[in-house]
């Protein structure tokens, strides 16, 4: 094997990912992880339970400096890239030097967006996003006793929980008629954002802000209906975009995120992309779609890294999905969970009130397409699985409803075992 | 590092499952529960059976322990590690947050999610001593110990050296180099002719193969000239292990007589029969032990003569009644089995340890190279070549099949028996069978 070059730019997991994959079939070629914390590898997925103090800051981190001198791949920290240069193969960094290439990872993640909202912008809210925003977070909510909360998706209600776990009387404000809009339909939701309200964080839905000022220590938002709300602690939590500011002028291709194939391969043959960053294939067809979720970066990390290699692979497309714990109950929710496809979708429904469970499953044809739930007993990875790989239940769909724990076991056992 | 050494790092002790064999008694759920809780609430167990459903279907399922494992790539808290050395994949509960993303990756449910622990759970095997697999009657759940023999096995010096001239696909250079590397240094070999010595064990020229001292007797007095070495040894007040690696030529046939006396003065000798059913290198000549039915040179196939019309010597069964204190049969495809047959052989010091390990020649038998570790599986799952031991008067079954594959699954890999009719398949099952029966006599007599 001759000795490569390869620069990831990025070192969250999807970098992290990409770089153990590339050593871990390749001892000799230089791996080179380029991050702009100044920390060691993290995964933002766990800054709310560091808000929460679940966990103490040296618990954040994946590994130690020991692991990649053991591995052999050279960690840079704290360094933003500004440009690339596809033609010379070239990485140009903030402080004018630069690395070479012979094959690129752009696994440069996202960032947060602050919605154009008046005064919004100049009031600096809080976001929450890497390392440094999470300490912030967490030492003005030791201060405050009350906070606001803009955006109930998955970022937002996760944070709700932390600063309420932590004694903050929390605001949610959401734009849309429901809580975690994609993920779950009204019904979960509405018992989801019950669970919330027990815990004392309350929820203004449909909610149009018109206003936000910042006097005296604390927030004031106006909404378009009149009611002001008040608050030490303002958090903008209403999604991420992709970094892809520094490839304008590159040549590579970019929409909403760097546009890739199923390979994970951009337009530039030597240039390959993963993670938050991406906008890649959907799992139904439904065009390219950015979809930044943990599972996706861990998965795209790897398969980019292989493409790296040489190696055919294909991603199986994004599949919309999450498991999200909240106050010791469990919602999860994978696929097609609200269809519109009229006749092709087939949707059961089970609510059992007595014991607070509640659980959808749709199907697609012959397959399943789609699980919701909140506080069912099933097995999230044989699910996603039989959806994945479109496995056929073949006379077995009213069983599977009836079991779905044994059938879906049955089925692994009969097709990936 | 080595190619092996690399392979080797990724290879551990296993559960095994076998998903047929399980009659959902449900004691493993019980014991596992048990052992991690305190209480026998099946709801709590690592291990989790499939039951209820309307078609009968049980199987236990449980982490595989996986080599990458989804759970531990995507763990956010990196709360999920694999033991390097046990390959054990196990939760370090303090730093998990309970996000769960863990059961949403593992595709297999092996981790997951205990609404009565309150966090997630997963099999971590008893740290190499699962109690599922204790009380598990069916035996559908088993503890395969492989890695660790090939492990420790790999740590030991080669005494062979690189390179050697036996066929493509021949079993007879793992067979040297493995049995080399538990038998060690201090051992002193006797390889007669046959292929053992002709692949280069003695020597091309002045130099031999073998990194321990070896010499080359007669096709006859194998074990006299052993007897010798070892009685010499003794006296100068010196261990050590005397082996033959010999043909079943130089051991059922030629070499026979001196085999047989060495036995009957309870000489100190490891005698191994590296048997390939014939004298292979001189131009596949049938022997006493070639299998009825066999195509040989001298046992040729045409219109009168439809291969060897005669039963093969049952050489083992000799030397038991022969009275040798350990006698055993072993499998290149069952290495952990012979590895602790020739330790055992090892420890005895009172008479000969003979082992007939079982040798097919994909030159001689006429299959491709490639199928060699195959055939001799299939002749241990058919019962044809079946392993067992014995021990001091105790006889017992090493790898006991309890739903054999017809002979036919066997003798249809190999060339030498393609002419057989149904009559001679017939003939073969019958003696397979019949030698097993007498096996089994033996058995219950103790």
């Amino acid at each position: 094997m001759t000795g490569k070059r390869y620069v990831i730019i990025g070192d969250g997991p999807a970098g992290v990912n990409a770089a153990e994959e590339l050593r871990s079939k390749d001892s000799e070629s230089k791996v080179l992880l380029i991050g702009q914390e100044p920390t060691l590898p993290y995964s933002p997925t766990i800054l709310p339970y560091f808000v929460s103090g679940k966990i103490k800051e040296k618990g954040l981190f994946l590994s130690d400096e020991r692991y990649f001198n053991k591995r052999n791949i050279d960690l840079i920290r704290g360094k933003s890239v500004v440009s690339v240069s596809t033609q010379e193969g070239k990485v140009f960094l903030k402080d004018g030097s630069f690395f070479n290439y012979d094959a690129l990872i752009l696994a440069q993640g996202g960032r947060p967006v602050v919605p154009d909202i008046s005064g919004l912008r100049e009031s600096n809210p809080l976001v929450l996003r890497t390392l440094a925003d999470a300490r912030k977070l967490r030492l003005k909510a030791q201060k405050a006793t009350a906070a606001i909360v803009i955006g109930a998706g998955l970022i937002g209600m996760q944070a709700a929980q932390s600063l309420a776990e932590k004694g903050l009387s929390v605001w949610v404000v959401e734009l849309m008629g429901q809580v975690l809009p994609g993920y779950f339909d009204q019904k979960a939701a509405s018992i989801i954002q019950k669970v919330y309200e027990s815990h004392r964080v309350r929820f203004l839905l449909s909610a149009r802000i018109a206003r936000v000022e910042f006097k005296k220590g604390n927030y004031f938002l106006s909404l378009r209906e009149g009611k002001i709300l008040q608050a030490p602690l303002l958090l903008v939590a209403t999604g991420v975009v992709p970094n892809i500011d520094f490839l304008s002028g590159s040549g590579i291709e970019v929409d909403k995120g760097v546009l890739v194939d199923k390979a994970m391969r951009t337009n530039i043959p030597n240039i390959f992309a993963a993670g938050d960053v991406v906008q890649t294939e959907a799992f139904w067809g439904e065009g390219r779609v950015n979809q930044p979720i943990l599972i996706h970066a861990v998965d795209q990390g790897r398969l980019a890294a292989a493409s790296a290699m040489g190696e055919k692979v294909s991603h199986i497309g994004n599949i919309s999905m999450n498991l999200f714990h909240f106050f010791g109950h469990l919602g999860l929710s994978i696929g097609l969970v609200s269809p519109n496809g009229g006749d092709r979708f087939e949707v059961h429904r089970t609510y059992l009130p007595s014991k607070r469970q509640y659980h959808k499953f749709v199907f697609d044809g012959d397959t399943l397409g789609g699980v919701m739930a909140i506080d069912s007993i099933l097995d999230p990875g044989i699910l996603l699985q039989l959806i994945r790989r479109r496995v056929p239940m073949t006379g077995n769909k009213k069983e599977f409803l009836k079991k779905p724990l044994e059938m879906g076991r049955r089925l692994m056992c009969q097709n990936w075992r | 590092m080595s190619e092996l050494e690399v392979v080797l790092e990724s290879v551990f002790n296993q559960l095994a499952i076998y998903p047929e064999k399980c009659n959902n008694c449900l004691d493993c759920e019980k014991a596992c529960a048990l052992i991690k809780t305190g209480k026998k609430d099946a709801t709590r167990s690592r291990i989790r059976t499939i039951k209820n459903l309307k078609e009968a279907y049980y199987g236990p399922v449980v982490c595989l322990q996986c080599n990458e494992p989804d759970c531990l790539n995507i763990c956010p808290a990196g709360a999920i590690h694999k033991s390097p050395k046990t390959g054990i994949v196990s939760i370090d509960e303090k730093r998990c947050v309970h996000c769960l993303l863990c059961t949403l990756a593992c595709p297999y449910c092996g981790i997951f999610y205990s609404p009565k622990d309150q966090k997630v759970i997963k099999c971590d095997l008893c740290d190499g001593n699962p109690e599922c697999v204790k009380v598990c009657k069916p035996e559908a759940l088993q503890y395969l110990r492989h890695a660790e023999i090939y492990k420790e096995w790999s740590s030991k010096e080669d005494f062979f050296s690189p390179g050697l001239s036996a066929c493509m696909g021949c079993n007879s250079e793992l067979i040297i180099r493995f049995s080399l590397r538990i038998l060690g240094k201090n051992t002193i070999l006797a390889a007669p002719p046959g292929c053992i010595a002709g692949f280069g064990a003695v020597g091309y020229s002045d130099s031999a193969g073998a990194r321990v001292p070896i010499f080359h007797p007669l096709l006859s007095n194998t074990a006299a000239m052993l007897t010798g070495i070892k009685r010499y040894y003794r006296r100068i007040g010196r261990e050590v292990h005397v082996a033959a690696f010999a043909g079943d030529g130089g051991t059922a046939d030629v070499g026979f007589q001196a085999l047989s006396g060495a036995v009957e003065r309870g000489e100190n000798i490891i005698y191994i029969c590296v048997d390939n059913e014939g004298y292979m290198n001189t131009g596949i000549q049938r022997s006493g032990t070639t299998s009825y039915g066999a195509w040989t040179t001298t046992t040729p196939v045409g219109k009168t003569s439809r291969g060897k019309t005669r039963e093969s010597k049952n050489l083992p069964m000799i030397m038991v009644m022969h009275g040798a204190p350990y006698v055993a049969t072993a499998s290149t495809a069952f290495l952990e089995d012979y590895a602790q047959k020739l330790k055992k052989a090892m420890s005895v010091k009172d008479g000969v340890a003979y082992i007939h390990l079982f040798s097919p020649c994909p030159t001689g038998w006429r299959f491709p190279p490639e199928k060699t570790i195959e055939v001799t599986r299939v002749a241990v799952e058919t019962n044809f070549f079946p392993l067992w031991e014995y021990e001091r008067g105790k006889f017992r079954f090493t790898h006991s099949i309890e739903n054999p594959k017809p002979v036919k699954e066997y003798t249809r890999l190999i060339g030498k028996y393609a002419h057989l009719d149904r009559e001679q398949t017939k003939k073969i099952q019958r003696m397979a069978e019949k030698r097993l029966e007498l096996l089994k006599q033996i058995g219950t007599k103790d």
